[in-house]
């Protein structure tokens, strides 16, 4: 499109987009709209037309999503918004706009949501919550799956965290993202780390350690050259969510980038310091080492976590002595486990009666003796209800996904240019790249091996 | 307004918090003067401890504009007991609900908060305990020593008074046992899957 052609004001602004919107398909959109809009000067969108009036009310905001979101994206980034009106504006366009049509500019629609945020802090009558339902609704339309990560993913997340509303973030992090497209969601490599960075603080939030550790995980083994600090806040989370969970840190996996392992070693100190001695189950050492590091932690926003491994470690403890013993008095638990004062024996009691209730240990405290005696069980489940073969199923459903998801990116990425052209390139250089053919990674497919060692093993079928 | 008291009175807790969460967003868009913050807030924290989520209740907390925070008496107790549950200190929970009278709307509420917590320790206790002391049975349900005797005597515990004890009785949970077609449905489904790779 050259430049003579483009649009010198609105109004002539505005017949070329009602020209030009109803022509075949969005590609055709894509093609002629998109350029025109990127190249027009922004004041342009900020003008009414001649005849006094708002292009706002002038277009409809299914049909004309695209340029919508231009005027809006505008409208935000001047000076002086009318904040109260410009929001009815947006709320209304979340609620309808054209999916299709707005991922052909996703910079733009990320500035009117942030627009959105920002008016709200301005407008919200000390309560700025208004963006995040219809920001929520909005996401999911707008991702092309609710597996696809966007670039409005983190800046929702981060504002869920920032306006205290966790559990609203959740419908959203419950989906997994598997999904990946550049093109249509204008998505950065930091994208995908603040993602999952912040989501798995929204989890430390809502106590939900387990996603937590696999959302910080995801977050460290990203693939690297250099190391991003959003990987080291994320490994220094991951230790103190690993502790809690599993009483040491917990594996990362192989393929997490040597820079990264390098980099946690030097900057991490004091997280590493702390969970050896966390692993020593020494309450007296990991009360010192809390002592020492306290500062770091306060600095790093990580005190609450690190405070709640304090109380972890009495019950990691008591689970260690259901390992040894059949019963043991109260008072013989609290020194056990490092309970100090005319207090202990009460306080090992709540810390049993805690974990009764979360099926943490099984066991039966009893008052007819003096000063109490607990004894520990074996878990009373026989895991031959009903119930487990449910849950056994659905691990099968799930895993059974994962498969044919792996066997058909493994297919896609056999096919790909990049792949074919780099293998020809090593085959001709004589070298064989590591992972060869598609299909022929025994860590990933499991395939191969294990089977055939099996059968090669001929004494099971003598 | 009335959807709240709708929800309240037929006892749809999970209901009430999902209104809830549309209507805040609305009145921080549009402010109602008709709603005062202590008749939507109040039964909006509740629902939250009621429903046993304990960090969103917290987060409501934290995220209640300060005005309100500082104007509201009945807010500050209503968190004051979310607080008590928060730190497990059951005991002053119900000395907290039992101390105050409560705001109409916020009564029902609060005293469906004190029957959950009892049901729940009750079962804790009968699974938890071979026996247990009555005076520890007295905070952990915020009952007089009497009320007690009756509700367990109710329940099949036996009470030992010589040494002031009582012996909860265990609650068997009948688990259902079923087969269906679905299962090999399943079945069929896995082996045709590990058949094709």
């Amino acid at each position: 499109m050259p430049n003579q052609n483009l649009p010198a004001n609105v109004d002539e602004l505005l017949q070329f987009i009602s020209m030009n919107i109803n022509s075949d398909g969005y590609e055709a959109v894509a093609k002629q709209m998109v350029p025109v809009l990127k190249q027009v000067p922004q004041q342009v969108f900020l003008q009414g037309t001649s005849d006094n009036r708002d292009p706002l009310d002038l277009l409809d905001q299914t049909l004309f999503s695209l340029p919508y979101t231009y005027f809006l994206a505008a409208r935000c980034q001047a000076d002086r918004p009318n904040a109260a009106r410009l929001i009815q504006y947006i709320l209304q366009f979340l609620t309808v706009f054209d999916a299709h049509q707005v991922r052909l500019a996703p910079d733009k629609f990320l500035q009117v949501s942030q627009g959105l945020c920002r008016l709200a802090t301005l407008y919200g009558n000390g309560n700025s919550v208004i963006a995040i339902k219809p920001l929520a609704s909005a996401l999911q339309r707008y991702a092309l799956t609710p597996n696809h990560l966007t670039n409005l993913h983190q800046m929702f997340i981060k504002e869920c965290l920032l306006l205290r509303c966790y559990k609203q973030a959740l419908p959203i992090l419950q989906n997994d993202i598997t999904e990946i497209d550049v093109p249509s969601t204008a998505i950065f490599y930091t994208d995908h780390l603040l993602y999952h960075y912040y989501g798995a603080m929204i989890y430390i939030g809502l106590k939900n350690y387990e996603r937590a550790l696999y959302f910080l995980k995801l977050v460290i083994s990203a693939p690297a050259n250099v190391t991003s600090q959003i990987q080291i806040e994320a490994y220094k989370k991951f230790t103190l969510v690993s502790l809690l969970l599993h009483g040491k840190i917990a594996q990362l996996p192989k393929y997490t980038a040597n820079v990264v392992f390098r980099s946690v070693k030097n900057q991490c100190q004091a997280y590493q310091d702390y969970a050896s001695a966390f692993e020593s189950l020494n309450v007296k050492r990991l009360r010192n080492e809390f002592t020492k590091w306290t500062d770091a932690f306060r600095k790093d926003k990580n005190l609450g976590l690190a405070k709640q491994t304090l109380d972890a470690i009495y019950r990691r403890n008591i689970q260690q002595l259901t390992q040894t013993y059949l019963t043991l008095s109260l008072a013989d638990i609290a020194d056990a486990v490092g309970l100090e004062g005319r207090d202990a024996p009460k306080m090992a009691e709540n810390y049993v009666l805690r974990m009764i209730e979360s099926r943490e240990i099984f066991a039966t405290i009893s008052h007819s003796h003096q000063n109490g005696m607990v004894s520990f069980h074996d878990n009373p489940d026989r895991y031959d209800t009903s119930l487990t073969i449910t849950q056994l199923e659905e691990q099968i459903n799930k895993a059974t996904t994962v498969s044919e998801r792996v066997i058909k990116t493994d297919r896609l990425v056999g096919c790909s240019k990049e792949y074919l052209q780099k293998s020809q390139h090593m085959l001709a250089g004589g070298a064989i790249p590591g992972g060869l053919g598609p299909g022929d990674d025994p860590d990933f497919l499991g395939g191969g091996g294990g089977y055939e060692n099996f059968i090669d093993d001929g004494k099971y079928f003598s | 307004m009335d959807t709240i008291r709708e929800h309240i009175e037929s006892r749809e807790y999970a209901a009430l918090v999902n209104f809830c969460e549309d209507l805040e967003l609305q009145l921080a868009l549009t402010p109602n003067t008709n709603i005062s913050p202590e008749d939507f807030y109040g039964p909006f924290l509740l629902g939250y401890l009621l429903e046993q989520d304990l960090p969103s209740a917290r987060f409501l907390w934290k995220r209640l504009p300060d005005a309100i925070k500082s104007s509201s008496k009945e807010l500050r107790a209503i968190w004051d007991v979310g607080a008590a549950l928060w730190q497990r200190d059951y005991e002053n929970v119900y000395e907290l609900i039992g101390s105050k009278t409560w705001n109409p709307i916020i009564a029902p509420l609060m005293e469906q908060l004190a029957e959950n917590l009892r049901e729940r320790m009750l079962n804790l206790l009968s699974e938890a305990y071979s026996s247990i002391v009555i005076d520890d049975v007295v905070k952990y349900l915020g009952l007089p020593r009497e009320k007690i005797l009756t509700i367990v005597e109710e329940r099949g515990w036996e009470a030992d008074l010589s040494s002031n004890t009582l012996q909860p009785k265990k609650i068997v949970q009948e688990v259902q046992q079923s087969t269906s077609l679905a299962n090999f449905s399943q079945l069929t489904d896995l082996v045709i899957h590990l058949e094709k790779s």
